[in-house]
């Protein structure tokens, strides 16, 4: 074989279709067959939050933020306690409306403005980026979306009985 | 504060007499409300006669109102001469009882350009440019026309006590107070009224000694009765004649120069603060008065609601705090009502009620900052302004602000702007 890279499948046997086959390579092999690896799912053996990081911003002397600061004091205290994987920064920017923003795995943000909220209503909405996953809002249209791929596998002419003309 | 003049006694003459005598008199006129008398004649001798007092109402009470109006007629020739007159009703008879305020004198009028002999002297076609005097717009707002006696002073004390341990004092005061009158006078005298006491009577209340037992009884150990006495306002000194408050400022005025006056005030005012808190327990004085003490006498009972009430009065006047009756009615012993008594002021930030609180900044995964996180704090925080500053300072760039550049022309090119 010498220097020469020699990629190719060797049929054991004349070759059949069904045998056993093994790849080979030469002794200076580089390039490496695919291996199948399972596609990371979600929630599948473990589930792992998007959203990292959450930026809560108020204002200290703003009307708008009345209700922000009486969720910070009263609601963010149990609900960052129960979202231990959830970095919170609370930090006051002055004279501007509240926000939260949400900081997601995918290096995505988004942040929504809760001026003049009551601190429920913004509970609901500092749950709603935590559940986001970070993607853009995308329309769906389809009854029914799946990432599997179908269990019957895909079609081949080579596969079952064949048809007989 | 503003402060509203009571002159109670001229109005009252003057509100006395009754319309028919104005009737008589000329310096009064009375509108009728009735719709026939709608064009106003123009003398002021077919004017409408008054019907009877209910149908009408005086225009004006005010004798100086009247006079210059009558003289404003007299001048537009609305009447023929205008003879000041003398009416019985505004003959007041010399008030015998000082006032303490300086009410501003009669208004004098400039006299008309005719009356004036000097040749040279045109009369101002407009008031515009002209000095203004003589104006009593502000006169009561001027301290020197009332007396400082005739400051308000109201019941609870001025400036509330904010330190704990003064409060606290302040309460052992209070309560040593209100059970040696029970003790002595009995439930009744609860009710009096009670002088606010200077530094004396405070330190006579804060010997006495308070024991509590185990059935909840409460022992006084001291001298009640000067705590009592302590209580009651002092005897009167021998009775003389007062001279009005206005007119010793007067009379000082004249005698003395401004500026001297003006140091008086100062020393006055800082002895009268002086008097006025020497009531109150130096903060250092009472922290040692509260560790001597201990917590049992706290658990002395103020379940009575006659107890409770005097007790509460008490420590309004001398704390100048006042506990509300949904809070009041939760509160059975000292100690209870020293939580809702003690409280710190409320927190001017988030931030400090927040680190007040403590739960949200001690979770691991939260970080409370006291200020705005700028775009250069995120920057410090990956370690990443060090480098941005070096690299600046390498290319002699401001690192920050533009240092007076521009912003990009191009960027106003592209968008086609002038």
């Amino acid at each position: 074989m010498g220097n020469q890279i020699h990629l190719g499948i060797d049929f054991h046997d004349g070759g059949q279709f069904g045998d056993e086959c093994t790849f080979f390579a030469g002794p200076e092999m580089t390039v490496l067959p695919l291996k199948a690896v399972s596609t990371a799912r979600n929630g599948v053996g473990a589930f792992i939050l998007q959203c990292k990081k959450m930026d809560i911003h108020y204002c200290d002397w703003a009307g708008s933020s009345k209700g922000m600061n009486g969720f910070i004091k009263s609601i963010l205290p149990q609900f960052a306690a129960a979202h231990p994987q959830i970095e919170f920064n609370v930090s006051p920017r002055p004279a501007k409306h509240p926000v939260i923003v949400g900081h997601y795995v995918n290096g995505k943000q988004k942040s929504i403005c809760v001026k003049n909220m009551e601190p429920l209503q913004i509970l609901k909405k500092a749950e709603l980026l935590r559940d986001a996953s970070g993607d853009r809002v995308k329309r769906m249209n389809r009854p029914v979306t799946s990432v599997n791929p179908s269990v019957r596998g895909i079609w081949s002419p080579f596969h079952g009985q064949g048809m007989k003309v | 504060m503003r402060r509203s003049v009571n002159l109670r006694q001229p109005l009252r003459l003057l509100s006395d007499c009754s319309c028919s005598s104005r009737t008589a008199s000329p310096t009064t006129r009375c509108i009728s409300t009735s719709s026939n008398t709608a064009t106003r004649p123009r003398a002021a001798e077919q004017r409408p006669a008054v019907r009877s007092s209910g149908q009408c109402r005086t225009y004006a009470h005010n004798p100086h109102k009247l006079e210059k109006k009558k003289r404003w007629e007299a001048r537009n020739g609305l009447v023929d001469e205008y003879i000041p007159e003398t009416d019985p009703a505004l003959d007041l008879p010399e008030l015998s009882i000082p006032i303490n305020i300086k009410p501003p004198g009669r208004v004098r009028l400039a006299p008309s350009p005719e009356n004036i002999d000097d040749s040279t002297y045109i009369p101002a076609a407009s008031g515009e440019g002209l000095e203004e005097v003589g104006s009593v717009a502000d006169w009561w707002e001027n301290d020197k026309h009332w007396a400082p006696s005739m400051n308000y002073v109201g019941f609870s004390r001025r400036e509330k006590i904010t330190d704990a341990a003064v409060l606290e004092a302040m309460t052992r005061r209070a309560v040593v107070e209100t059970l040696a009158v029970k003790h002595i006078e009995g439930d009744r005298a609860l009710t009096g009224t009670w002088m606010t006491g200077g530094r004396e009577a405070m330190l006579k209340a804060l010997a006495v000694d308070v024991q509590v037992s185990e059935d909840g009884a409460v022992s006084l150990t001291g001298d009640l009765q000067a705590v009592v006495e302590g209580l009651k306002p002092a005897p009167q000194a021998e009775v003389q004649e007062i001279e009005p408050e206005v007119e010793q400022l007067e009379r000082q005025e004249g005698l003395e120069t401004a500026q001297e006056t003006a140091v008086q005030e100062e020393d006055a005012a800082v002895v009268s603060d002086q008097e006025a808190y020497s009531d109150v327990l130096p903060s250092e004085d009472a922290h040692q008065l509260r560790k001597s003490w201990g917590n049992s006498w706290k658990s002395v009972s103020i379940e009575d609601p006659t107890l409770k009430f005097a007790l509460n009065k008490r420590i309004q006047q001398l704390t100048g705090h006042i506990i509300n009756d949904a809070k009041l009615i939760t509160v059975r012993n000292v100690a209870s009502y020293l939580s809702v008594l003690v409280k710190p002021p409320p927190p001017k930030k988030l931030v400090e009620l927040l680190e007040r609180k403590g739960d949200l900044p001690s979770l691991p995964n939260v970080k409370v900052y006291p200020r705005r996180v700028t775009p250069v704090d995120k920057e410090r925080m990956v370690g990443r302004w060090k480098v941005i500053v070096n690299e600046l300072q390498k290319r002699d760039l401001p690192v920050t602000g533009t240092a007076g550049y521009s912003k990009t022309p191009e960027k106003k090119w592209a968008q086609a702007k002038p």
